[in-house]
């Protein structure tokens, strides 16, 4: 059994992010941070603390950190940089933004680096064995909806990213906390009973964010994969009626690959492995403005879909 | 388009594409561009046409009629739409019979 991040002291854990690095375990990556930021070591701490510490002094995949970029700007107007492995690949953000700076530092690294996978930007949801790919451009309700399906029991994958196996195009699990935008925060607030969310970073490139934790079951389930069952592409749409609807395997094979961070480098590898996953899945559009209704659509999904 | 071309698929087909039959469509990677192309089952009807032979619009005209409820205007102008963009996509080669 491994140590998990809350059976650290608030002290250890910034003694551990200052010095040698905290050692994450998050599903098959173990991620090193470093980081002088007490607010990041506390919302690291309330957002991760369900997730094991990786061993000490063992392999880490990516070592990444988060620090101001000069001792100036610790002071005046301050800002924090994100780097991984060395390497700087964003501007530096207002330093309230640290944490989700993080978040989108470690998708920007998974896609980037993980080609073991084709890599689709979506959330990923399971349940009963059965994974449903939510594939969905910003503003397209996509994390409101992962957040409700999580806070009505279903497991979560991902939020931001489809890791499809190359090998057997099953979907490796990489569940981290789930980012919530502008009104969709308060939304999942009083929609889920114990939602815990991280602070709100406000203004940001895409509003106001805040990250809510992942349920304990999620993270345990985290080296069990799942089989893709359906690819639904979510539509938030204020006041619609609820629409779910079929569409082809060729059209939900394009929007996969039109969705898919790594498609370019994998090749016709990738175009085999995404043009499998819609062969054998359900294809969705889905048209939605009420939680409630989209959840119970996509539940005799599951339940009816391959009749 | 001329009377006289006749339009058959290109000679490296499956060395350049790979496909993914999806239902009665036809998913395509073209390994020197690493685009992806989605080819209708109407366009599919075509390729399956010229398979192995070159023939020219009138001979793809009077070949789909059988199998399609349009009149020979319609036809025409579906295969002219239908090679149109299956050379475009660069499967098509022309030779001329004249």
């Amino acid at each position: 059994m491994r140590v998990k991040l809350c059976s650290l002291s608030a002290g250890e854990v910034r003694r551990r992010l200052n010095n040698e690095g905290l050692c994450l375990s998050l599903a098959n990556f173990d991620i090193s941070v470093r980081s002088s930021l007490p607010q990041l070591a506390r919302t690291l701490s309330l957002l991760y603390g369900d997730y094991p510490l990786g061993d000490d002094g063992g392999f880490v995949d990516f070592c990444i950190e988060i620090d101001s970029p000069s001792l100036p700007r610790r002071f005046f107007h301050p800002q924090v940089n994100f780097s991984c492995d060395q390497h700087f690949p964003f501007k530096p953000l207002p330093i309230d933004q640290a944490f989700a700076m993080f978040e989108w530092g470690l998708n920007w690294v998974i896609a980037n680096h993980c080609h073991q996978f084709a890599i689709v930007h979506s959330a990923v949801l399971e349940k009963g064995g059965k994974g449903i790919i939510f594939p969905g451009m910003p503003g397209s309700g996509k994390s409101t909806l992962c957040a409700a399906l999580v806070c009505r029991g279903w497991r979560l994958l991902s939020d931001e990213m489809a890791l499809i196996s190359m090998v057997d195009h099953q979907i490796q699990p990489f569940p981290r906390p789930i980012g919530l935008k502008n009104n969709s925060i308060d939304i999942i607030l009083q929609f889920g009973e114990g939602v815990v969310l991280g602070e709100t970073a406000k203004d940001t490139a895409k509003g106001n964010v805040a990250h809510m934790r992942v349920p304990l079951s999620s993270i345990e389930a985290s080296q069990r994969t799942a089989r893709p069952f359906a690819v639904v592409f979510p539509r938030y749409q204020q006041g619609a009626a609820l629409d779910l609807r079929p569409i082809s395997k060729g059209e939900t094979m394009m929007k996969l690959a039109e969705n898919c961070f790594n498609y370019p480098v994998l090749g016709a590898d990738g175009f085999h492995c995404l043009a499998s996953v819609a062969d054998c899945s359900l294809g969705r559009s889905l048209c939605y403005s009420n939680l409630d209704q989209a959840i119970a659509a996509l539940d005799t999904l599951l339940r009816d879909g391959d009749t | 388009m001329t009377a006289s071309e006749a339009f058959h698929i290109r000679h490296d087909f499956s060395q350049r594409f790979s496909k993914q039959p999806l239902d009665d469509e036809l998913a395509l990677f073209d390994t020197l561009s690493g685009e992806t192309h989605l080819i209708s089952s109407s366009a599919v009807a075509v390729l399956d046409l010229l398979n192995n032979n070159a023939k020219t619009r009138d001979m793809l005209c009077q070949e789909m009629a059988p199998y399609v409820a349009a009149t020979e205007q319609e036809i025409r102008a579906f295969i002219d739409q239908t090679i149109d963009e299956l050379q475009k996509i660069g499967l098509l080669e022309i030779e001329d019979c004249a």
